[in-house]
């Protein structure tokens, strides 16, 4: 993953540039075989499952690849976009909240989704363990922030809250990550 | 930046390198000519899925296959209109004969590579197992499998999974439907709507005395809802399906009628004949899908042409005709096949059931069949496909068990 903090800030430098719709705009298709990696990443980090990252991020595309014609701020894309799979992560979060408390099973758990999930599951490191208790909004501002690497109005825009609700979300995070870590570090 | 920063961003970015570029499929882009469909059928499946994961909420299971980089659909390598994946039933007899284990398998329709599969729950064993039944919205990515099974009145049972491909074709997850059916009834050739809300079903009623079909049953998945068309007229409906969201067919006697499926339901007869497929040798009506614009019907047709050896040359034909002229709009694809033996009725009785057509796209373009060999016909031609029927499934009573 080297050089990503670079690669993340450069996207959303082109936030700005990416353009939909539009006769001579950068088309929908464009800006996400761009910013594809990026996207599923983002996923990755919030569902924690691959495969469901990449459903997640197709089912964003082909959203906005009906709706090209008719959003309103094309400029915004990439935030959009990144918006639209906040969005997508959310409705599995849910689904699975509701199954686990609803669902008997009557099989054993889905397999995971091949040696990458695995992998990714031996790796997640004690940070990544505590970021799944915290809050919704919490858990999307830390990774928005810190994997993202995007500044406050970047992620007040993306998740359509104000600049002083992103401040007081990413400490009080903080803070709950601080205690969860130390916890276990003792 | 304090330590607890640095963890942060050390551990988000090496969890999320995990999805490597060549670990995972870029966009696949849909098909601008469904898109307007698409957009209506969204919002009611994302209802039922969010109902269904809510109500039954029985995530039985997930399979992946390998994740190369070959054998993934690419723009390139599909035909305008066609899904970008198709999935075979299959069944196969093991424990000595005594037990069915049974898998969907998700296969790419432009190559037919096998890309995930999922092991489907057996509600029978061998004994009475019928093969299970699949079919399609029109997202091509969600299917509902029928189980039906038992010996009437006693076991008669049907279970229904949904099942929903993910986006790039590697995983499938299977859910219990909330769906129960009465024991009094046995139903079959289950069909899901395009927009993947409602089940369509031919159902039987049965009592003491035997079993007789009364109508057509369609359930929503959602709220579990029913409609029911019956009548008290003697016959029964065979060969269900959609044609559109709104509309039902079906073959009654020696044709086939069209069924608003808008109203509360009502007299299964009160639905409108059209052009159908000429009866074969024997009465046997050759099964038909109705295009979503209700202006077509594909089906197939056979003809024996005995030859000077005491066999059969059968010329077998995917053919499109004109729904209210019957008149022949177009041959599809055509399959010959020379030194075909005589039953003991001849050969047509025997032969004509192998030439049928099993699931039409949304475009009502392409198709499913299994003409001798089972593919796919657009374009007008046939591309033979991998995965139906799986060749030790024999002795397992066969449904239409592949679908896109």
């Amino acid at each position: 993953m080297a050089g990503e903090p670079a690669r993340a800030s450069s996207l959303a430098d082109r936030v700005g540039v990416a353009c939909l719709g539009g006769e001579s705009s950068v088309p929908v298709q464009d800006l996400f075989r761009d910013h594809w990696l990026e996207l599923v990443r983002l996923a990755l980090v919030m569902v924690g499952d691959l495969a469901t990252a990449e459903d997640v991020v197709q089912d964003a595309f082909e959203r906005l690849h009906q709706r090209r014609h008719s959003l309103r701020q094309p400029s915004s894309g990439l935030a959009y976009a990144r918006s639209c799979v906040l969005n997508g992560c959310r409705l599995v979060h849910r689904r699975a909240a509701i199954a686990r408390k609803y669902g008997p099973r009557l099989a054993g758990q889905p397999e995971p989704s091949g040696l990458d999930a695995m992998a990714a599951v031996d790796d997640a490191g004690e940070v990544m363990a505590a970021l799944q208790p915290l809050p919704r909004r919490q858990r999307e501002v830390i990774v928005l922030r810190y994997y993202a690497d995007l500044d406050i109005a970047e992620i007040a825009a993306t998740l359509r809250i104000t600049p002083g609700a992103v401040r007081t979300t990413i400490s009080r995070a903080l803070a709950a990550l601080a205690q969860s870590v130390g916890r276990t570090d003792r | 930046m304090t330590d607890l920063e640095d963890r942060l961003r050390r551990d988000l970015r090496k969890f999320a390198s995990h999805a490597r570029p060549e670990s995972i499929s870029g966009p696949q882009t849909p098909q601008v000519q469904r898109a307007s469909r698409t957009v209506r059928w969204l919002a009611p499946t994302a209802a039922v899925l969010a109902v269904v994961g809510t109500i039954a909420g029985v995530s039985l299971a997930g399979a992946h296959g390998p994740r190369t980089g070959s054998g993934q659909p690419t723009r390139s390598q599909t035909t305008a209109g066609m899904p970008r994946y198709y999935v075979a039933i299959v069944s196969r007899i093991i424990d000595g004969d005594t037990t069915v284990t049974t898998r969907a398998v998700v296969h790419d329709s432009a190559s037919g590579a096998a890309l995930a599969s999922v092991r489907v729950p057996r509600l029978v064993t061998h004994g009475s197992a019928i093969a299970p039944s699949i079919s399609a919205a029109s997202d091509d990515r969600t299917f509902v499998i029928t189980e039906t099974g038992g010996n009437p009145p006693d076991h008669r049972l049907a279970w229904f999974f949904l099942l929903r491909v993910a986006a790039n074709g590697q995983s499938v997850r299977l859910t219990r439907l909330p769906i129960s059916v009465p024991r009094s009834l046995a139903i079959g050739g289950a069909e899901l709507s395009p927009d993947g809300t409602r089940l369509l079903m031919q159902e039987q009623s049965c009592h003491v005395g035997g079993c007789y079909y009364t109508g057509i049953r369609v359930v929503t998945i959602a709220t579990g809802a029913v409609r029911t068309w019956t009548t008290r007229a003697t016959g029964a409906p065979f060969d269900v399906s959609w044609a559109g969201n709104s509309t039902v067919a079906f073959l009654w006697g020696k044709r086939y009628r069209l069924l608003n499926a808008t109203s509360g339901g009502g007299n299964l007869l009160a639905s409108r004949p059209i052009a159908s497929p000429a009866a074969q040798q024997y009465g046997y009506v050759p099964g038909a899908l109705v295009t979503p614009d209700q202006t077509k019907l594909i089906t197939s047709t056979v003809q024996n042409i005995p030859d000077s050896n005491g066999t059969d040359t059968v010329v077998a034909k995917i053919i499109e005709m004109s729904a209210r002229t019957g008149k022949l709009l177009r041959i599809l694809s055509t399959t010959t096949v020379h030194g075909a033996t005589r039953g003991g009725q001849g050969s047509a009785g025997i032969l004509d059931d192998d030439c049928a057509v099993l699931s039409l796209a949304p475009t009502g373009t392409n198709v499913l069949v299994s003409c001798f060999t089972f593919g796919r016909v657009d374009n007008n031609s046939f591309t033979p496909l991998p995965g139906f029927p799986s060749g030790s499934s024999s002795g397992i009573g066969g449904q239409d068990t592949a679908a896109w």
